[in-house]
Order: structure tokens, then C-alpha cells, then sequence
């Protein structure tokens, strides 16, 4: 773990920060401000590869008396370059675990005002694999994922949200730390489910990682984790709604309406399942078909409505039950007022809502249909 | 949290107004004609009125006097009622600090309602899902929760009973890492646990070691319900259609332990509130009946407890 080692001086600015290579060397700074340190050192130091050297050269305890105290105040004295993180707290043991948090804090900070969450992500994964306590580091995870949330989405980095797959802490902080760091080259990749720290570009074997910190960027791997494959959010709902399919299977017969049961609801469409007891749909090639759906949003007295594709079909069981996933088409924004009501609401107050107006009949359970 | 014995039934109903305090009126009168000592203690903090309804205007000692420690024990307060075999604590409201007793204030009432000698402890609650009455509700190994078929009520019964699980799951995160989940300054914001599949699923993935004893106190978590104020046959499906919401989504059982209907008679008694008429003005209504077979209910259930079983739990 000497990489952490290192980072640990490097973040608390007991090292010199190494020279950075830009990215047309397909590396960019990890460490906020880097790139202006290296413009203004006069120095430049190759890459980081050559950092480790002089740590290797010595214990670690040894480079971060030596390497520490001269290189942090050279590099905190030079015009224009950015202040070391928390060098004021460094003893001669290294960075106290104060002064790592603080500047892990504006490290972090920093890079989420430059919408860069996967590094403050990476950030974060380091400084818990380097031993600072959870309890200091949640508190960091929660103000990113409130950050992130409350800005625009089109970010550099994928966002963390989706990467953890929840906006929730305790689970996402759980997300964050139960994979493995894999330091490379000095530690092989066993498997997939592991963060890994790069020195180089060459990761090693065959084995994909969620997420690269490399030392000078990060990156997710082309794997995506389950969990932040969805990219809005979706609710298991109990929900009845009005279906009718547009355009007619027989010219003779009007549109077929049927009853189904959303059973998950994105912004996007919706999975719904349709008890077909009496094969009214037996025979009719649903897939692609257009409908109209109609829902009831609780407390509001009139339901939505919107059309619909349908993406794919699936039956269920014995019972004739069948499965589709369908697809909002251009929804007017009334409707998507109403989804967003439903997405937002309790499941369990819209269920007790949805029992009380079928058992007592106070509303209607389900959205009329108008003439599809 | 000291459990009551098994004695005790509190009578919640999260919404005021269900008739919560009429149908304890109604249940002592019948388990005092059933020959059982009865103990009626207002446990409405702050909002006391259950002496008015029982005749008694302006009682000369209240639940007050215990927590100002004018009195020793709970025993000194009781108060003769008109109702046969039924006595009363009144609940006080003349301090208004102490509509929200402190954490040892709470804890010497609940031991001085352990103490009290009597067959049964009826303890009427205060509408609201407060910290006090959720903590009573939890304390009583018999829990009621009374609602009517209004929709207003119907959702207030399910919030209290949500509240009352909320509180049972923070307690047993107390000395983990989630203590803090459920703190109400935590949820408002964006991440925190909307649902209570989304506190356990929360519990499974962070502290998975706490989920078991969690299990195990919801599991415990017994509620009966009352649907008051019944009008109409299907509106006494409320009761079912709360009880499978919360199996569903809360994991508990409830039982529906009788339906009451909507007594005009009641009304009008308690537009007077006489000491004396309670049994007279409401005996040909349907309401006070109906009540005598929920009571009877009650107090079989009761019996078919061990009445020695007090335990206490963390």
C-alpha cells in the first residue's frame, strides 16, 4: 500500500506534487490545482512514475520526513502555485488524520464545482482505503450526492449517483467502500469488483474494473455496474390503469381496451401487466403496437393520459398473464406532472389510496379512456 | 423502554375526533360490568379530557401531580367514576411544560403505571403521532388503534402506525452505524429512506447484523384495530384494507378486533356529558353494543396472555 502512502503526503503536501502530464498525454491532474502547480514550478518532473522512486528509495516514514518538508514549503512558497492541503498539521509521523480530512474535504469540494464527481468519488475511495474513519468521510459523500443533485446532469464524469447506483448515503457510501482498491502493478487484478489505482497505463490482464483511478484521472470502466446501468428513477408501483390498444386487430370490432396493473413507472414508460383470462389479446402481435394509457395520479380527480409504444412483451405463468414494457410517446406535460407526482409519492399512502377508492368507492380506481 | 404488563391496552388513533376517548368510555364500562377492576388513565398529555367525559369537571388531582412528584405513586390519583368497577387518572394540563415530559419523567410514569394494581390499564392517547405517544403506544403490550371510515382518518391511523414502527426501528439501531437514519433532521433530504422497505433494505446492506433483533421487535409489534363510526357494511373494509397495507408494506400483522357503528345516541350524550347518563342516553344505541362484544374480545385476550410476562426490553 505504499501508493497510499504516498498519496497521503501528496494530499496533506508533504510531497511534491509530481509533474502532471496534460491531457494530450492522456493523462489529466487527479490532484486539484496541479496543473497550475506545474506551470509554475520551474522544475518539471517527468511523471508521477518518478515519484514513487525517491519513496522507494527510503521507508516511507524516512521520504515523508525528508521529501515532505522540503518539497511542501517549495512548493507553497512558489509565486502562484495553489496552497498544499493541510500542510499545517503534518507531524513528523506524517499528515494527521485532521489535516488529511480537510484536505480530502477541498479536494472533493473542488472538483465537484468543476462537475467532476467521479474523481471526488475516487478521492473519497482513496481516503477510505487510506484509513481515514467513515464516520468523518460520510458526511463528505452526503454533501456531494446533495451537490450533484441539485446541479444540471450533463457533467464530465459519469455522475456518482448513477455509478452507485442511489442517491442514498448509507448505501452508496456501502457501494463505495465494499469493493476492493487494487494498487497495479504492484498488486494483481483477481476480479472484476475492485477499484483500481494505476500507475501506468497498462492495467494489467483481461479483467475489467468498475472505475480506473488512475494517477492522473479517472475513469469508469466499459462494464457498467447494475446498478447505475439505470439512468432514471423507477418506482415498483401498484397502480391501475386503462389501456387501449390504438389502431384495429379486427375492422369489425372497436379498440381493445383492457385493465392492467403498472407494476414500475419511469419518467421514460412503464412496465404494466394485463391479466388476459378470456385471450383478448391472444393472437394480436402487441410488440411495437401503439396504445393509449390512462393512469390515476391519487388526489388529483382527473387521470392522465398519453400514448405509448410497446417495447416488448412477455407472458407470465400459466395464468395468461402478460408482461410489457411500454414506452411514452411524446407526453404532454400534464402527464408528466402526474408521473413525476407518482415517482415522488409514498408506495404504500398510493396503495392505501388506491384500496380505500376501490373497497369504499369514494373515486374512481381507474382513468377513463376517451375515445382512442 | 419499560414494557407495561399485559394488562395494559393503549388506544390510539393518530386523527382526533375517530371517537377514541367515547369508545375507552364505552370498553372500561363494559369490562367493569364484566367484574374486572378497570383503570382509565388519560394518557393525552397536554390535551387531557377524558374526566369530562366521565362527569368529572375540574378533578382535584391529575397525572400532573405525579410528575411534579406531589404525589408518590399513580395510586394516590385515582378517581372514583360514575361507570362501575372504573376508575380514573385524570391526565393534567395546567403545566404546560409538562405536555412534553423529559426522558425521566417518562420513564418513572411508565414504572408507576407498571405498579398500578388493577385487572386493566386502559391509557387513552392523544390524537398526533408525537414522541410521548408514540412511546406510550409502544410501552403497552396491547395496542388499539381506533380510526373511522373517513379518508383523513384512514391515512392518519396508517401514518401513526408508520410513526410507531419508525420509532420501534430506531430504537433498534441505537449503537450503529444508522442511528441517525430515522433523526428527523436526515429526512429531508434527497437520500433518505422514504419507505419502510427502504429503511430495512438500508439496515440489510449497512448493518445487517442489527436486522435480525429489528425483525424481531415488528414482528412483536401486534396492533388491533377499531373502525369507529361505522355507517354503511362496506365501509367496514377499512378495516382489512388498513391491515393489508400494512402487512404489505410494513411487514406487520394487525388484527381488526370489531367495528362500531355510528351512534347518533353517542352525539348526543356527548353534547351533555352528564356524570350519571352516560349508561342511560347510550344503552339503545347500536355503539355502546356493539363495543361490549370488542370488550369482550379484549378482555379474552387478555387472559390468554400470561400476566406475569413483563419484560423489558432495550
Amino acid at each position: 500500500m505504499k501508493l497510499i502512502d504516498e498519496w497521503k503526503q501528496l494530499l496533506s503536501g508533504e510531497l511534491d506534487r509530481p509533474a502532471w502530464r496534460d491531457e494530450e498525454d492522456g493523462r489529466e491532474a487527479l490532484m486539484p490545482g496541479a496543473e497550475e502547480s506545474h506551470s509554475a514550478n520551474s522544475g518539471p518532473v517527468d511523471t508521477f512514475q518518478d515519484a514513487p522512486d525517491s519513496a522507494d528509495a527510503s521507508d516511507s516514514s524516512d521520504s515523508s520526513d525528508t521529501s515532505g518538508s522540503s518539497n511542501a514549503s517549495g512548493s507553497s512558497d512558489a509565486p502562484g502555485s495553489p496552497e498544499p492541503y493541510g500542510s499545517s498539521d503534518s507531524s513528523e509521523n506524517g499528515p494527521s488524520a485532521s489535516s488529511l480530512l480537510r484536505a480530502v474535504e477541498r479536494c472533493v469540494d473542488d472538483y465537484a464545482s468543476r462537475s467532476e464527481y467521479l474523481k471526488a468519488l475516487s478521492i473519497l475511495k482513496l481516503a477510505s482505503a487510506s484509513g481515514l474513519p467513515d464516520d468523518c468521510l460520510k458526511p463528505v459523500l452526503k454533501e456531494l450526492l446533495r451537490v450533484q443533485s441539485s446541479r444540471n446532469r450533463d457533467g464530465q464524469d459519469p455522475l456518482p449517483r448513477e455509478f452507485l447506483g442511489t442517491p442514498r448515503l448509507h448505501i452508496a457510501w456501502s457501494v463505495l467502500t465494499r469493493d476492493r482498491l487494487a494498487i497495479v502493478p504492484d498488486e494483481p487484478i483477481l476480479g472484476s469488483d475492485c477499484w483500481i489505482v494505476a500507475r501506468g497505463t497498462d492495467v494489467g490482464p483481461t479483467a475489467t474494473p468498475w472505475a480506473l483511478v488512475w494517477w492522473g484521472r479517472t475513469e469508469v470502466a466499459g462494464k457498467v455496474r447494475p446498478a447505475g446501468r439505470r439512468t432514471v428513477s423507477r418506482r415498483k408501483l401498484e397502480l391501475t390503469a386503462a389501456v387501449a390498444l390504438l389502431g384495429r386487430a379486427n375492422p369489425r370490432q372497436g379498440p381493445t381496451r383492457f385493465t392492467a396493473q403498472i407494476t414500475d413507472l419511469t419518467p421514460r414508460g412503464a412496465g404494466i401487466e394485463v391479466k388476459d383470462r378470456f385471450d383478448r389479446l391472444h393472437g394480436i402481435q402487441l410488440k411495437d403496437k401503439k396504445i393509449r394509457i390512462a393512469l390515476c395520479v391519487p388526489g388529483r380527480g382527473e387521470p392522465i393520459s398519453t400514448l405509448g409504444l410497446i417495447c416488448w412483451t412477455e407472458e407470465k405463468g400459466d395464468e395468461r398473464d402478460i408482461r410489457m414494457g411500454i414506452k411514452f410517446v411524446d407526453p404532454m406535460p400534464e402527464f408528466m406532472e402526474g408521473v413525476a407526482e407518482l415517482l415522488s409519492g409514498r408506495r404504500d399512502v398510493q396503495y392505501l389510496w388506491n384500496l380505500i377508492e376501490s373497497n369504499i368507492g369514494q373515486a374512481e380506481n381507474t382513468g377513463k379512456l376517451g375515445n382512442a | 423502554m419499560i414494557q407495561l404488563p399485559n394488562h395494559t391496552w393503549a388506544i390510539a388513533g393518530g386523527k382526533g375526533g375517530v371517537g377514541k376517548s367515547l369508545l375507552t368510555v364505552s370498553l372500561a364500562y363494559w369490562l367493569g360490568r364484566l367484574k374486572n377492576d378497570v383503570t382509565l388513565l388519560d394518557g393525552d398529555l397536554g390535551g387531557a379530557n377524558l374526566h369530562t367525559m366521565l362527569g368529572l369537571r375540574i378533578p382535584h388531582c391529575t397525572i400532573d401531580d405525579f410528575i411534579l412528584r406531589r404525589v408518590p405513586s399513580l395510586d394516590h390519583l385515582l378517581l372514583e367514576t360514575a361507570l362501575p368497577n372504573v376508575k380514573l387518572i385524570a391526565g393534567g394540563s395546567d403545566v404546560p411544560a409538562l405536555a412534553n415530559p423529559n426522558f425521566g419523567q417518562k420513564t418513572r410514569l411508565v414504572r408507576a403505571m407498571n405498579a398500578i394494581d388493577t385487572d386493566f390499564l386502559m391509557v387513552d392517547l392523544g390524537a398526533g403521532s408525537s414522541l410521548n405517544t408514540l412511546d406510550l403506544f409502544l410501552a403497552a403490550p396491547n395496542k388499539l388503534v381506533v380510526l373511522t371510515p373517513q379518508p383523513t382518518s384512514i391515512q392518519n391511523a396508517y401514518g401513526f402506525i408508520k410513526a410507531a414502527f419508525f420509532r420501534l426501528v430506531s430504537r433498534g439501531l441505537r449503537g450503529t452505524s444508522l442511528q441517525d437514519l430515522l433523526d428527523p433532521a436526515n429526512l429531508r433530504d434527497e437520500g433518505a429512506p422514504q419507505s419502510a422497505e427502504e429503511v430495512l433494505q438500508e439496515v440489510a446492506i449497512t448493518e445487517p447484523g442489527a436486522l435480525p433483533d429489528i425483525e424481531e421487535r415488528v414482528a412483536n409489534l401486534k396492533i388491533h384495530i377499531i373502525v369507529n363510526m361505522v355507517r354503511a357494511p362496506k365501509e367496514e373494509r377499512v378495516g382489512p384494507v388498513v391491515s393489508e397495507v400494512c402487512r404489505r408494506f410494513l411487514g406487520m400483522e394487525t388484527t381488526l378486533l370489531g367495528c362500531v357503528p355510528y351512534d347518533p345516541q353517542m352525539e348526543k350524550w356527548a353534547a351533555v356529558m352528564d356524570r350519571e347518563s352516560f349508561v342511560n342516553r347510550t344503552a339503545e344505541g347500536g355503539a355502546l353494543r356493539a363495543s361490549y362484544d370488542i370488550a369482550y374480545r379484549i378482555a379474552e385476550r387478555t387472559k390468554n396472555k400470561d400476566s406475569t410476562a413483563t419484560k423489558w426490553i432495550a
